[in-house]
């Protein structure tokens, strides 16, 4: 063999010898990866107690303006379990209609301004009537409208 | 142009490693040449670099899940090792090559010793005790992390320890735990040092040794350098795969250990990790402030006396062949010795071996039980006048205006013994009415429940046992409102007392 032809073998050897040193990286990275990939998937278990839940007695829900009420909702996620007071309307003059304080737009908690007798969020300013049907702003939709029944003299609504 | 990247055989690799200065880091990890057994043995640099690499990368993906405050610790490390896909493997690499790393850098200290390397490339003689000394410091530190048993156990210990410390020990302890007892306030400093401190110092001290002191400008015939370098740096990259093909599949067999919570403990035995073995050993025999000056002055010594002797004994190299060698020899044998002697003490003596195996196949037990969350926090509602309303899973209660309330049952069975059937405390043991009031006391009612919980935990008597699993949430609530109404609150309303109460449980 030539000198040269010695020179080009020995540097097709080291380039094979280069390559493994990456595959060495490249295997330790890939397992991390990997496992990163696996570890950070979010663990999410919708509402665990979902059903009818009770706003109190039905004889007691009377008058002109809607009632707010709370009821606590048990969420699970990961290692923690929270409870949620999750705040709900209760219209009287219309007939015990319930409606959900969450703003179709981009979910912000409405309030009830009893000057205007309006619900307003007050993020973008979308205003609902008494009723929840959409007025003004930028929410698409009307206030959602939680099913409801009566049982044992409560009033309950489906979460 | 195009010719004469053709006839320089451009590489994409050799252009990157150029480009990012990779080429400096493989480098540095060479220092001069060798070959045979010698170069082999050199390799401990590149094993080094996986394991800081390691440390960090599960580091950072221990830190998406872990939550440092002392009532969501356990809770989300039990969750890394249960519920999230491969936790137990990250979590064992994360601790495995802690352990492996002293270990790997005393390799790497003797390599340089038989090589004289410690005058002849001083950076990285300081540098590789620096590392030693700040893996050790990242050992001790993540230990308090998991605030299982061995952890409060050890932050007890290293509390005191600082604690006893010669002139400034009262101040150190202080800071060291965050206040005047252990707390939460505690594991956010231990979190501080281990997640930001000591990894900062890591990565400054590995940049200033490949960037600042890396420099060759040592004459040497760099094209023979650049061939035996190359080769080195496949040598490195052999002992790197197979050490990290060994410890994947050591950490996917052997997880990291994980105690019970301190509520569980009258029987455990805490054990530090392998590394530290030499330093629990020598508690065994020390008290206060000897104990306190040895356990920081030993490893202080070692590793001060193997930077400061090259310097002191500049111009006498066999003197100070022999002095390195010594003070290497004597650290490595009081070490190696004090492990193996805590190891045999802990196989030999009936009680602890049957205690120590007791709590492997409890270990094994919770690793085969599924993951119970728990009640992190409730959010308040807005209190109103109306009645609240109720549901069949602890939806707001509303309490009678008339204080105080009637004695909840969980009380009466579990707590009557010590402290009276209505809370007026016994000879030994103190009264409950007005402890949320009292001047000298004011308990929160978060404070009040973290006592029912774990008294330990937030430094309370240790004679009253933990009740974190023995009572269910409700009826903790229940006894702390309970002990709430038996005096009059300053706010006064028992109403606000329910939903006080009710707003914290993590």
């Amino acid at each position: 063999m030539s000198n040269k032809e010695k020179e080009i073998v020995r540097k097709d050897r080291r380039s094979f010898l280069s390559v493994l040193p990456l595959g060495v990286l490249g295997v330790v990275g890939a397992s991390l990866t990997i496992a990163a990939k696996r570890s950070l998937e979010p663990h999410t278990v919708a509402a665990a107690d979902e059903g009818w839940k009770s706003l109190g007695d039905v004889a007691e829900i009377a008058g002109e303006e809607p009632i707010e009420k709370t009821i606590a909702v048990t969420c699970r996620s990961g290692w923690s379990k929270t409870v949620e007071d999750v705040s709900v309307y209760v219209l009287p003059k219309h007939d015990n209609k319930v409606l959900s304080s969450v703003c179709p737009h981009e979910g912000c908690p409405i309030v009830w301004d009893a000057d205007s007798k309006n619900f307003l969020c007050p993020c973008h300013d979308s205003f609902f009537s008494d009723e929840g049907q959409r007025l003004t702003g930028p929410a698409a939709k009307d206030l959602t409208e939680y099913e409801t029944r009566v049982e044992n003299g409560k009033l309950q609504i489906k979460v | 142009m195009a010719a004469e990247l053709e006839m320089k055989g451009f590489s994409l690799g050799d252009w990157l490693s150029r480009e990012t200065e990779f080429h400096s880091i493989t480098y540095r990890l060479l220092d001069e040449p060798g070959s045979g057994v010698s170069a082999w043995s050199r390799t401990t640099s590149g094993v080094i670099a996986l394991l800081l690499f390691l440390q960090i990368a599960t580091g950072i993906l221990l830190a998406f899940h872990y939550v440092p405050a002392v009532g969501s610790a356990y809770t989300t490390v039990a969750f890394i090792e249960l519920a999230v896909r491969d936790g137990a493997w990250i979590r064992s690499l994360h601790y495995h090559s802690s352990v492996l790393l002293p270990i790997v850098l005393a390799a790497h200290l003797l390599q340089m010793i038989v090589r004289k390397a410690y005058t002849a490339n001083r950076t990285a003689w300081v540098f590789g005790l620096a590392m030693l000394a700040l893996v050790l410091g990242a050992g001790a530190t993540g230990f308090a992390l998991p605030w299982d048993a061995r952890a409060i156990n050890g932050v007890n210990i290293a509390a005191s320890l600082a604690g006893n410390t010669p002139f400034a020990g009262e101040m150190l302890r202080t800071w060291l735990i965050n206040g005047a007892t252990i707390s939460t306030l505690t594991l956010s400093r231990f979190y501080g040092l281990h997640v930001w401190i000591v990894p900062m110092l890591i990565l400054l001290s590995v940049a200033a040794r490949v960037f600042i002191f890396g420099k060759t400008d040592d004459g040497r015939d760099h094209d023979k350098l650049s061939v035996w370098a190359k080769q080195q740096f496949v040598r490195n990259a052999v002992i790197v795969g197979l050490v990290f093909l060994a410890l994947s599949i050591f950490s996917s067999v052997y997880p990291a250990p994980f105690g019970p919570q301190l509520a569980d403990t009258a029987t455990y035995l805490p054990r530090p990790g392998p590394q530290f073995l030499w330093l629990f050993e020598m508690q065994k025999y020390t008290d206060g402030q000897v104990a306190a000056m040895l356990a920081l002055g030993f490893p202080a010594l070692v590793i001060g006396g193997l930077i400061a002797l090259p310097l002191i004994l500049k111009s006498k190299g066999g003197l100070l062949r022999i002095a390195i060698s010594m003070v290497f020899l004597a650290g490595f044998g009081i070490v190696s010795g004090l492990t193996a002697f805590a190891i045999y003490q802990d196989r030999s003596e009936s009680r602890i071996s049957e205690q120590l195996a007791k709590q492997e196949r409890d270990e094994a037990e919770f690793r085969a039980s599924s993951f119970e969350p728990q009640i992190q926090h409730v959010e308040r509602a807005p209190v109103k006048a109306e009645p609240a309303p109720e549901g069949p899973d602890g939806s707001i209660q509303t309490a009678s205006s008339e204080s105080p309330l009637s004695i909840p049952s969980a009380y009466t069975t579990n707590c009557t013994k010590c402290h009276g059937a209505n809370g007026e405390g016994t000879k030994k043991f103190p009264e409950l009415v007005g402890i949320t009031t009292r001047e000298e006391d004011q308990l929160t009612p978060e404070l009040v429940l973290d006592i029912i919980n774990d008294p330990k935990s937030v430094g309370r008597s240790a004679k009253m046992p933990a009740y974190r699993n023995k009572l269910s949430e409700l009826e903790k609530q229940e006894i702390v409102s309970w002990i709430r109404s038996l005096a009059p609150q300053p706010d006064g309303g028992v109403e606000r007392t329910v939903q006080t109460a009710r707003v914290e449980k993590k």
